[in-house]
């Protein structure tokens, strides 16, 4: 320690020279030029690593050959302290810390260098960022038009799909009435049955239009007053007489188009008044502080562990004998992941089933 | 105008058959001009003179043509715009009902699953068109 203390003083020491203004026939001219010169040389030659350095720190982690980058900012910088050396000894004739400085710059320079020849091959293969924007654009209309196209496949599936289902509910609904009351009661029951089919399979067109629409909203995103979406919501659904409901005011609000979040609360109150078999129906909807999510709370029948992950999964539905289509949690997961949240169940303590979901990553 | 016919576009023939067989249980009166095209429905309206029929149904995804390019037709010419015209289509799309509204269209109905309510469906229908005055009544 003391040996480096030592060498480092040396390279301070000035004994056998002397300053610069004194050798030789300088005019304060030309010696101020050269000070001047080299010092803005210093100070450009200092800002360059500097400016590196608090791009590569702040901005740009993802940089390709990023040492490269750290071996540049050491070769200018010492560069520049050649150059304050330079200014230094017109004063002060400090030519051994002047020798230091060039060799830790050759150093840094030739180390540069070297380490430059074998990346320059692999540089040159990067993309430039016109052409990665021109990909991009490329990628983006494409995903614009396979998106109008499914769009326009839905619409049109729709229509084929349920115009000879409505002929069919149609014709058997029609010779029902046709034949009246001397039609053998089974036959009746029978045509009934059907006529139900071609309205669940309605309802499954419906919903799976829904889901495929699910994440585009053509109506901008706002801040929505969850309560308010909430009973907004109720509002167009048949309240079972049993049901209590509560919906708690103070939630956080959610940037999210309302549409969006309507399909959300529809098809957890749809399938909380569906799955409840207990004699007084409650319903919560609120706000977890600890989860950071908001909840939708029922006393219904539900949900085991081995389930909680699947019943997300589209056409997938919990063991059960009440009727549905297994889209509406889809429908919900769809939304939320689209928005980057998420949604989960857990049962409460109290053994109440609780499904969580969050609007926007974090 | 002809109080006692209706004109009908819809290129389904069961929807077809199933209108005119509701029709028939609400009223023996009326009577349904059936037309597959957007093109013949028009130009049966503009050349009828005096006689258009008193209400317009339109079906919307009619082949190649649409309800709504009834609706602009009806919108350019004085005879068309004489009758009323309400859709009656399978599609429940909000686009869909918006557009036909803000081309002019009288009702937008998504047609119904069953029977029974088709025919209560045409009964209201109809019934509402009985009470309406409509352009050219007061000249008779």
């Amino acid at each position: 320690m003391g040996e480096i203390w030592k060498w480092i003083s040396q390279l301070w020491d000035e004994s056998g020279f002397t300053p610069r203004w004194y050798c030789g026939q300088w005019s304060e001219a030309l010696g101020y030029t050269h000070i001047v010169a080299d010092l803005m040389v210093f100070l450009a030659y200092v800002s360059i690593p500097v400016a590196l350095t608090y791009f590569m720190l702040k901005r740009r982690r993802d940089l390709p050959f990023g040492n490269l980058f750290w071996l540049f900012s050491l070769f200018i910088f010492s560069c520049g302290t050649v150059h304050l050396v330079e200014a230094i000894i017109f004063w002060h004739p400090v030519y051994r810390l002047s020798a230091f400085t060039k060799v830790v710059t050759a150093l840094a320079s030739w180390g540069t260098v070297l380490f430059m020849i074998p990346i320059i091959p692999k540089a040159l293969a990067l993309p430039g960022v016109k052409k990665l924007n021109e990909h991009l654009q490329d990628m983006t209309h494409r995903l614009k038009r396979s998106n109008e196209d499914l769009e326009a496949f839905t619409y049109i599936a729709s229509h084929d799909l349920k115009a000879p289902l409505r002929a069919i509910g149609n014709l058997l609904s029609w010779s029902k009435e046709e034949v009246g009351t001397s039609l053998d009661p089974k036959v009746a029951d029978a045509i009934d049955k059907s006529v139900d089919q071609v309205k669940r399979m309605n309802l499954l067109i419906d919903n799976l239009l829904i889901y495929a629409r699910g994440e585009k909203s053509h109506e901008p995103v706002s801040d929505v007053d969850m309560a308010h979406a909430a009973r907004s919501a109720l509002s167009m659904l048949a309240i079972p007489d049993h049901f209590h409901i509560s919906i708690q005011e103070s939630m956080p609000k959610a940037r999210i188009s309302p549409t969006q979040v309507q399909q959300i609360f529809l098809n957890f109150f749809t399938n909380a008044f569906k799955y409840n078999n207990k004699e007084a129906g409650s319903l919560v909807v609120g706000w977890s502080e600890k989860d950071r999510a908001y909840f939708v709370e029922d006393n219904g029948q539900g949900v085991p562990e081995h389930d909680r992950q699947r019943i997300f999964n589209l056409f997938e539905r919990g063991a059960t004998h009440v009727d549905g289509s297994g889209l509406g949690l889809a429908i919900i997961r769809k939304i939320v992941l689209s928005v980057g949240g998420a949604v989960w169940v857990t049962m409460t303590p109290e053994g109440r089933t609780r499904f969580l979901f969050r609007l926007s990553r974090g | 105008m002809n109080r006692s016919q209706i004109l009908l576009v819809e290129d389904n023939p069961i929807d077809k058959m199933m209108f005119e067989r509701a029709l028939k249980h609400v009223s023996k009166d009326v009577e349904v001009l059936h037309f597959e095209s957007v093109q013949e429905a028009c130009r049966y309206v503009e050349n009828v003179g005096v006689a258009t029929p008193r209400l317009a149904v339109l079906d919307l995804r009619l082949g190649d043509e649409t309800g709504f390019d009834y609706l602009r037709k009806r919108n350019q010419s004085s005879r068309l715009h004489d009758v009323p015209a309400i859709i009656l289509s399978t599609s429940d799309s909000n686009k869909d009902v918006k557009e036909a509204f803000s081309l002019g269209a009288a009702g937008y109905f998504v047609k119904p699953l069953e029977f029974k309510e088709l025919t209560e469906l045409i009964a209201s229908i109809t019934s509402y068109w009985d009470w309406s005055v409509l352009p050219g009544d007061m000249d008779s």
